[in-house]
């Protein structure tokens, strides 16, 4: 009993490590879109306060793209998916700076 | 002995599972986080896609409790996302007040300037720009010069620039570079098709084209402001499907 108690644990383990390790498919879309937003946010001038952002966002599309090679794709997957948030956030951050920048230069009266 | 060994094992990686299931506190606090955002009486409204975006990034991180490193990765996401809509709020709501300060600025900035009374078309022949202007073909209206771009400009539903918009953004590009006391106030317009809400992100969508243009053929980008006036001001009857192409435009207001 206990022998056929522990293989059959051992096999349901297996099991479930087996569902675990099961391979997703390459995340091509979002290495795509990673790499569209990344490059979108390196194509314009950034703000200063948006610079880090980018800095991350670009060594993130690099480590996506070598888990990519290693084919971890999980991994690869995550890191895309923040790579594109952290390059989009450092292009809201760059809008929203330059937006008020305008604004205050109205308010001061100021020429452009 | 080994058998006790297994469960005992197994039951501590259900118990490692169950103490994720508690709800992990930073889901509540990006909740709240998100809801200030929403419920702010400014800024709220003011970016409603970025909203939803963050919203479902929040559920989604929620959706993800069992599994550790995803959830830290979807936490991560919707913190981000967070971010992005109190930023594109902020954005809006600073380009609104600019826009409200142009319009209660605009009278007040021109009258003190003399301008003699038989002068107006004189006026024009004697500043270089504004034969530039006209030559264009800007319409002068109260507050300085309109430029609509509306000829073919964009797809139904798109926004992004047809080739139509080349040439006329060129030239406003020279003009703006040449001239420095301009300022650009980029109103995007859509036709009456589809929703409202739909109608007021695609023109502000087609601002922003318009902007982002200008600003990669070096135009600061604080010199433009963008401002979305979805279907409600058409150029055109929108019963027509030339009424809706002439009405899916950007009109330009130029300010000194």
């Amino acid at each position: 009993m206990t022998k056929d108690g522990s293989i059959a644990t051992t096999a349901g383990l297996a099991l479930l490590l087996a569902a675990c390790a099961s391979q997703p498919p390459r995340p091509t879309e979002a290495l795509e879109a990673a790499g569209i937003a990344v490059g979108k946010a390196a194509a314009g001038k950034l703000e200063a306060a948006a610079q880090p952002d980018l800095a991350r966002a670009r060594d993130k599309l690099a480590a996506a793209k070598a888990a990519a090679a290693a084919q971890d794709y999980q991994q690869a997957r995550r890191l895309a998916e923040q790579a594109r948030a952290d390059a989009e956030l450092a292009m809201a951050r760059t809008d929203e700076a330059r937006a008020s920048a305008m604004l205050r230069s109205l308010q001061a009266g100021a020429a452009p | 002995m080994k058998h006790a060994t297994t469960i005992l094992l197994m039951s501590g990686l259900l118990a490692a599972c169950a103490t994720t299931t508690q709800a992990d506190p930073r889901l509540g606090l990006l909740r709240s986080q998100l809801e200030a955002l929403q419920d702010d009486p400014q800024a709220g409204g003011l970016a409603p896609v970025a909203m939803v975006e963050a919203d479902r990034a929040l559920d989604a991180a929620a959706a993800a409790v069992d599994d550790p490193t995803e959830f830290e990765h979807r936490l991560y996401l919707a913190r981000s996302r967070i971010e992005i809509a109190g930023a594109q709020a902020r954005r809006r709501l600073a380009e609104n007040r600019a826009r409200a300060l142009t319009q209660v600025q605009g009278p007040v900035r021109v009258e003190p300037r003399p301008t003699p009374p038989e002068a107006p078309l004189a006026a024009i022949e004697e500043d270089p720009s504004a034969k530039q202007l006209a030559a264009m073909g800007a319409q002068k209206d109260e507050l300085g010069w309109k430029l609509t771009l509306g000829e073919a400009l964009f797809e139904p539903g798109q926004a992004v620039l047809g080739a139509a918009a080349t040439a006329p953004l060129a030239q406003l590009a020279a003009l703006l570079t040449q001239s420095p006391q301009y300022r650009l106030l980029v109103e995007g317009h859509s036709d009456s098709r589809g929703k409202a809400t739909d109608n007021l992100r695609l023109s502000q969508e087609r601002a922003d084209a318009v902007k982002q243009w200008l600003v990669q053929a070096g135009i600061a980008a604080p010199r433009i402001v963008t401002v979305a006036k979805g279907a409600e001001f058409p150029a055109a009857d929108n019963a027509s499907a030339e009424g809706r192409r002439k009405n899916r435009r950007v009109d330009i207001l130029i300010r000194q």
